[in-house]
């Protein structure tokens, strides 16, 4: 380009300067020639700038290579100038006035000899100026070349630190406890060690390559595409689902996953970070068991806190309190019961299960809309972190079952007051023959007292002493009646602290003339060390009788050996142990399981209620028959 | 009185009734003799001398109504 503008500003310098001679000829220019010559000064121009630019690069040489170039330069003009000459031919004009004309020859050689000069110095010059940019251009090269270095080490450190991450992120995708597969194109392409341990592979290569529908439930296939599209299409994150994937050896597993759509290998794939979460189902499904249960039944459940607050209350709870949950969880036990009793009663129970010890107890309590209610409260100690810091208290409303008991309990009394009477039935006779005898002695002693009386003069001594027997014998066949009455009564029980030898000698003589007309020994061996027992006399007394009335019968057909009824008391390790052994038949193995059902007898006039509430009336002593 | 006095045999197992029936008999003007069972009875040394037997019948041990065949 710079040739070419140099070509140009000698040609024009020429031809300009031929216009300014004004020659009295008209001028001709072979077209030819003057592109030759334009071209030659292009040309040489060229040649003396490349010689010039040259120099830039060497350090040797300068001087003559400077010279050669603007010698090169001034061949330039030279040859323009004689080729542009050659290419005018002149034709004189009328009557030419050559008085102007310049002898070009003449100037020629001066005029060609300065321009040369003239362009060989700004040649030198221009060649100085570029020395200088060149010493510039050097400089800046090397703040260039230092600054990429520069750069280049910061990448180096950046690489190297992407390098390092990214190692440190596959080592955590390999550590991870979290399956990670790449799906791409509905093929698996990538999977971790966690990946390939849920579906129960041995290697990463069993699972990769395989096609996604492979590995997923058939239903749950409709629902991971649909999720897939969802990240392609949004190129969001997927919040994590749940699932089912088939492992290899066919058994269905639930996970969780999330969905990520990422760019794998220049294609769109679907990241998905998965865990088996059956053990998460199964305690979930384990808490609905519980949860079910604590909310299913009828005991009434409620848990409390250290600071006798409401933590838990069930169903059953809430119903029977009539309350909403939010109504008492989180409230304290007095602002919801009845804060006397709290204080005076539960407050104590409470904190002695934060001790560590499970406590019941009875309650009776006033509720506003249900009235008196009799309550069985337990309370359980609940282990947190720190020892116990709940407590399990379950409730149960025993005023109905009280109640029932109770009835129960009358009942019971009743029937037992009627087989009293039916024993006494059996009994007529002997208490016929019981009360008779006494009322004969009073016969017998007030005839004789009158007798006396009535003799001139009157015995005293006699008389007296047959009313005095009079009296006695009455007041033992008011006893007689005093004692079977005592049978009969219709009281209810009282306990109280009894002499069990006490009672066998009682019932003993209520039975003594059966025991006669039965042709019976009775035996006692009575222990003196046996101790006062808890019970209800009558009850006792009762089953005594039974027992005994039940020896005598069994031994009205013996005969050939003694009938013998024998009654023991003695220490026992429970308590007092009572025996009534006879020499009857004894019992046969087959109605030993029968004898204490209620209405079961051997007997033709019996009940079969004899042994069957002596044992209910042995057991509410505590006891066993 | 001539004629040795006529004697009156009580035997019952009840004591106060086998005394109340000696103060009876007793206050009567007549003899009496008490036994606690048939067995005392028939071993005991008795007069010879009108006498009358009170027996309670259903005596235990040895029946009373077969003493009294005796």
């Amino acid at each position: 380009m710079a040739a070419y503008v140099m070509g140009a500003g000698i040609a024009g310098l020429h031809y300009i300067s031929m216009a300014a001679m004004r020659l009295p000829a008209i001028t001709r220019f072979s077209p030819l020639l003057v592109t030759v010559s334009i071209v030659l000064a292009a040309l040489f121009s060229l040649i003396a700038l490349l010689m010039a630019f040259g120099l830039r690069e060497e350090t040797r040489w300068t001087v003559p290579r400077r010279l050669g170039s603007a010698a090169v330069m001034g061949a330039a003009v030279s040859a323009m100038h004689y080729t542009g000459m050659a290419a005018a031919s002149f034709i004189p004009a009328a009557s030419p006035d050559l008085t102007h004309a310049v002898n070009i020859s003449a100037v020629g050689n001066n005029a060609i000899g300065i321009v040369t000069l003239i362009v060989l110095v700004a040649a030198m010059g221009t060649s100085s100026v570029d020395r200088r940019a060149s010493v510039e251009a050097e400089r800046v090269n090397q703040e260039l070349e230092r600054r990429v270095v520069e750069r280049t080490s910061q990448l180096t450190l950046a690489n190297d630190a992407l390098v390092e991450s990214e190692e440190r992120f596959r080592k955590l995708v390999e550590a991870l406890p979290d399956a990670i597969f790449v799906v791409s194109d509905d093929r698996i392409v990538f999977v971790n060690p966690f990946g390939v341990k849920l579906l129960g592979a041995q290697q990463p290569e069993q699972i990769v390559g395989k096609d996604l529908s492979e590995f997923i439930h058939p239903g749950s296939l409709a629902s991971i595409r649909r999720r897939m599209a969802d990240c392609y299409q949004t190129g969001l994150a997927s919040p994590p689902m749940e699932h089912v994937v088939v492992a290899f050896d066919g058994s269905s597993v639930d996970i969780e996953s999330a969905a990520i759509p990422i760019t794998w290998k220049g294609s769109p794939a679907i990241e998905a970070i998965a865990h088996d979460i059956r053990e998460r189902k199964q305690a979930a499904e384990r808490l609905r068991e519980y949860e079910k249960v604590v909310e299913g039944v009828e005991e009434m459940i409620v848990v409390v806190d250290r600071e006798y607050r409401f933590v838990l209350a069930n169903r059953a709870y809430l119903k029977f309190r009539n309350l909403a949950a939010e109504q008492l969880i989180g409230r304290l036990i007095p602002e919801v019961v009845n804060p006397g009793v709290f204080e005076s009663v539960a407050k104590a129970k409470l904190d002695e299960c934060f001790q560590g010890k499970v406590v019941a107890y009875g309650l009776r309590y006033t509720y506003p809309h249900l009235g008196e209610r009799d309550l069985f409260i337990s309370y359980f100690p609940i282990e947190g972190p720190k020892g116990v810091d709940r407590v399990a208290c379950i409730l149960q409303d025993v005023t109905d079952r009280k109640q029932a008991e109770a009835a129960l309990r009358r009942l019971q009394a009743e029937l037992a007051r009627v087989t009293r009477i039916a024993t006494v039935g059996i009994l007529t006779s002997s208490i016929a023959h019981e009360i008779n005898q006494p009322l004969a002695a009073v016969v017998a002693n007030s005839s004789a007292s009158l007798r006396w009386l009535g003799l001139q003069p009157p015995n005293l001594e006699e008389a007296r002493e047959a009313v005095a027997h009079t009296a006695a014998e009455a007041n033992r066949a008011s006893e007689v009646l005093a004692r079977i009455r005592r049978l009969l009564q219709k009281a209810p029980p009282q306990m109280a602290q009894l002499d069990v030898n006490e009672i066998i000698r009682e019932v003993l003589a209520l039975a003594e003339h059966e025991v006669l007309r039965g042709g019976i020994t009775v035996e006692t061996e009575l222990a003196n060390d046996v101790p006062a027992a808890m019970g209800d006399r009558v009850q006792l007394q009762q089953v005594m009788l039974n027992l005994v009335m039940n020896a005598i019968e069994a031994m009205t057909t013996i005969t050939g050996r003694p009938r013998k009824l024998l009654i023991k008391s003695a220490l026992h390790p429970d308590g007092v142990l009572v025996q009534v052994q006879d020499s009857g038949t004894g019992i046969d193995s087959e109605l030993m399981d029968r004898m204490f059902e209620p209405f079961f007898t051997t007997k033709p006039l019996g009940i079969g209620m004899g042994l069957s509430i002596g044992r209910s009336i042995v057991e509410a002593h505590g006891g066993r028959l | 009185m001539s004629e040795p006095p006529s004697i009156v045999y009580v035997v019952d197992d009840h004591a106060e009734v086998r005394d109340a029936l000696r103060r009876l008999i007793r206050s009567m003007g007549l003899q009496v003799e008490v036994f606690g069972s048939a067995r005392e009875f028939l071993q005991s040394q008795r007069r010879d001398a009108p006498s009358c037997l009170v027996l309670d019948v259903r005596l235990p041990g040895k029946v009373g109504w077969i003493s009294s065949v005796n």
